[in-house]
């Protein structure tokens, strides 16, 4: 593996990580007035299946979006002024923390009804068939998408009409609380999948370098042959289903598996290999740091300004402070 | 140069026809997909030879996977396809619900209005010779409560192929809805055929005594029972809505004023439905006042029945609504 593509995964999954514990920090101040859906820990997937993606293929998520809107290379200044409600927001204040957009970098959008996006994802990629472009769609989806009739509708579609779509089946292993296992008679979904017709592997999630590597073939595949692929990448969601908060400790989840999970984090792994790989391993990634958190500074300082520029003149009450007893 | 316009009579099927097929002859975004729609019998004739005029890329069969075809839909029309899905009946729109609600009417929106969802779905609500229950809900008024939906609801060929061709030409997802005695009709087919804009209610006949605000095949029932309120010298004017969302409200406003009177003849059934618009209309107008209660004629409270004998009853009978609107004078 080049150590410049090592590099360009490390310095997007700290830009995703530094972005999403920024918005952890700044939700007490309450102005960020909507749910946020975290995807802390799970950072390797969107960085290692967007970097090997082109600028025009074309990307759906859900509600946990903000990864995948960054890792596609979304305007950062615009995501945060949409999560302060901004009109200058990459969806003008309409869209919110679940719904972002960014044509420009063919960031189409996301759903929040939990596999809504998978269909649309198979109609994009019919469409830049159809116009005769060598694009495909990137449906990305979480495993609470494969419980839904919809995720096997929209594989079966997509193998039988020959379209060019990559599932990526982005398994945290829960539903909000719910474990998979409990959704799900059968595991493995490879399997599923390769019965509707639809090629697919399992990867390692949290390692970024071998959700690039898996993509890239994947995609080349998809690309000549008009057929869709499915992949899996196994990862987990270190914060609560919803908002900064952490859904351990209230017996949600275990505090073991959280442990695990913790020490196979996708961002530490990356920089541990590189500095294993490399002598000037540690200067190497101070440099793919450098400018990531003093941008971040002062994109959330400009759309805090202004979101009370604008409150002066609406005059919102200060919301309540939040319930202790809910996550 | 004037494009040279003539007309051909049509049946309702070969005007919808017609109208598809002008739309992917001028657009090669345009594709047309639905269960059964290269069946030799086409859709009551609607879709006949259109799988073999356009390549399959363009007019294609599909599973059983209702609300995933339309998120497709969605998908390709969100990147500037122009689909249309075509359904048998109304009823399995239910099952569209998601991709329908969820999605087509708020990807727009939810976008900050960066992208536009130019869908269409036609759809059949059908009546007699044992629809039953499940074969002829008529379910416009629930997708007329949605923002971000249109609805459209012809009711001759003519309006058919020019309001067709308006939905395909729309940037928002719109519901096309036909109904099964339309089918009956036959009717001059202006070609070729222009896009008659949304909102514009017709006035298919005229009077001053009572306005009857109808739709779909409700309009010719309301034109048999003007005839008959004709001869007892009462002059019923017969308003046309031909899209329900958006609503042309002026022209119910205006009508009203002058006649003081109003009756409607919907499709569905009468509660929460046309007739409840009809009333927020008129009611929130201080210029509108009735001389006498509005007159609601519609299915009945009940699905429909399967047998022809409960299902003769669960329909309107025209003597019946001539009589109940003789009382009204």
């Amino acid at each position: 593996m080049e150590i410049d593509t090592m590099l360009t995964l490390y310095r997007r999954m700290f830009l995703i990580r530094s972005v999403e514990e920024r918005i952890k920090a700044e939700y007490q101040n309450r102005n960020i007035r909507m749910a946020v859906h975290l995807s802390i820990g799970q950072e390797a997937v969107a960085a290692g299946v967007l970097l090997a993606a082109r600028p025009t293929d074309c990307c759906l998520s859900t509600h946990r979006c903000h990864a995948h809107y960054l890792g596609k290379g979304g305007n950062l200044q615009e995501m945060i002024d949409e999560l302060y409600s901004l009109e200058t927001g990459c969806s003008r204040g309409y869209g919110g923390s679940m719904h972002l957009f960014d044509k420009k970098v063919n960031m189409w959008g996301s759903s929040s009804i939990v596999g809504g996006s998978i269909p649309i994802a198979v109609g994009m990629g019919l469409a830049l068939k159809q116009a005769g472009t060598d694009s495909l769609s990137i449906s990305f989806m979480g495993d609470g998408g494969g419980d839904e009739g919809a995720f096997y509708e929209s594989l079966n579609l997509a193998a039988l009409l020959g379209v060019p779509a990559l599932f990526v089946f982005e398994n945290n292993r829960y539903s909000t609380i719910t474990p998979q296992a409990k959704r799900q008679a059968a595991l493995d979904v490879i399997v599923k999948a390769r019965s509707i017709g639809v090629e697919g592997v399992s990867v390692d999630g949290n390692d970024a370098v071998q959700v690039y590597k898996t993509c890239l073939p994947a995609m080349d595949n998809i690309r000549q042959r008009q057929r869709p692929f499915l992949i899996e990448a196994v990862t987990y969601r270190l914060c609560a289903h919803v908002g900064p908060g952490s859904d351990f400790g209230s017996g949600r989840r275990p505090e073991t598996e959280l442990e695990m999970w913790r020490s196979r984090e996708p961002l530490g792994r990356l920089a541990s290999r590189i500095i294993h790989e490399r002598p000037n391993g540690v200067a190497l990634i101070s440099a793919a740091q450098a400018n990531v958190l003093a941008e971040i500074d002062t994109v959330f300082e400009s759309a805090k300004r202004r979101f009370d520029e604008v409150n002066a003149r609406v005059g919102l009450a200060a919301p309540k402070p939040p319930d202790p007893s809910r996550v | 140069m004037e494009e040279h316009i003539t007309s051909k009579r049509m049946s309702f099927g070969e005007a919808i026809r017609t109208a598809m097929s002008q739309a992917m002859e001028s657009d090669e975004r345009v594709f047309a997909y639905g269960q059964g729609i290269n069946d030799p019998g086409g859709f009551f004739g609607s879709t006949v030879g259109l799988c073999d005029k356009f390549s399959e890329a363009r007019c294609f069969d599909v599973p059983l996977s209702e609300d995933s075809l339309i998120g497709m839909g969605v998908g390709a029309a969100i990147l500037g396809r122009r689909p249309i899905y075509v359904a048998l009946r109304f009823d399995f729109l239910l099952l569209m619900m998601n991709q329908i609600v969820n999605h087509a009417a708020k990807w727009p929106l939810m976008s900050g209005y960066h992208s536009t969802v130019p869908l269409t779905i036609r759809c059949i609500i059908g009546k007699d010779w044992g629809q039953g229950a499940q074969h002829s809900g008529a379910y416009h008024a629930m997708f007329s409560q949605v923002p971000g939906l249109e609805v459209v609801m012809p009711s001759s060929a003519n309006d058919a192929a020019r309001l067709l061709l308006a939905s395909i030409q729309s940037d928002l997802p719109t519901i096309f809805v036909e109904s099964k005695p339309l089918y009956d009709l036959t009717g001059e087919v202006e070609l070729p055929i222009q896009p008659l804009p949304f909102g514009q209610a017709s006035v298919v006949r005229e009077g001053d005594d009572i306005t009857f605000v109808a739709i779909s095949h409700m309009v010719e029932f309301a034109q048999g029972v003007a005839q008959d309120l004709a001869k007892k010298n009462i002059q019923a004017e017969v308003l046309d809505l031909r899209t329900l969302s958006p609503l042309d409200e002026k022209q119910i406003t205006a009508s009203v004023k002058r006649t003081g009177r109003v009756a409607v003849f919907d499709v569905g059934w009468q509660k929460f439905g046309l007739a409840a618009e009809v009333s927020r209309v008129i009611c929130m107008d201080p210029a509108c006042r009735l001389r006498s209660p509005l007159v609601s004629v519609g299915q009945k409270w009940e699905h429909t029945p399967g047998g022809c004998f409960r299902e003769y009853e669960h329909y309107p009978i025209q003597q019946q609504v001539v009589s109940e609107l003789l009382r009204l004078f």
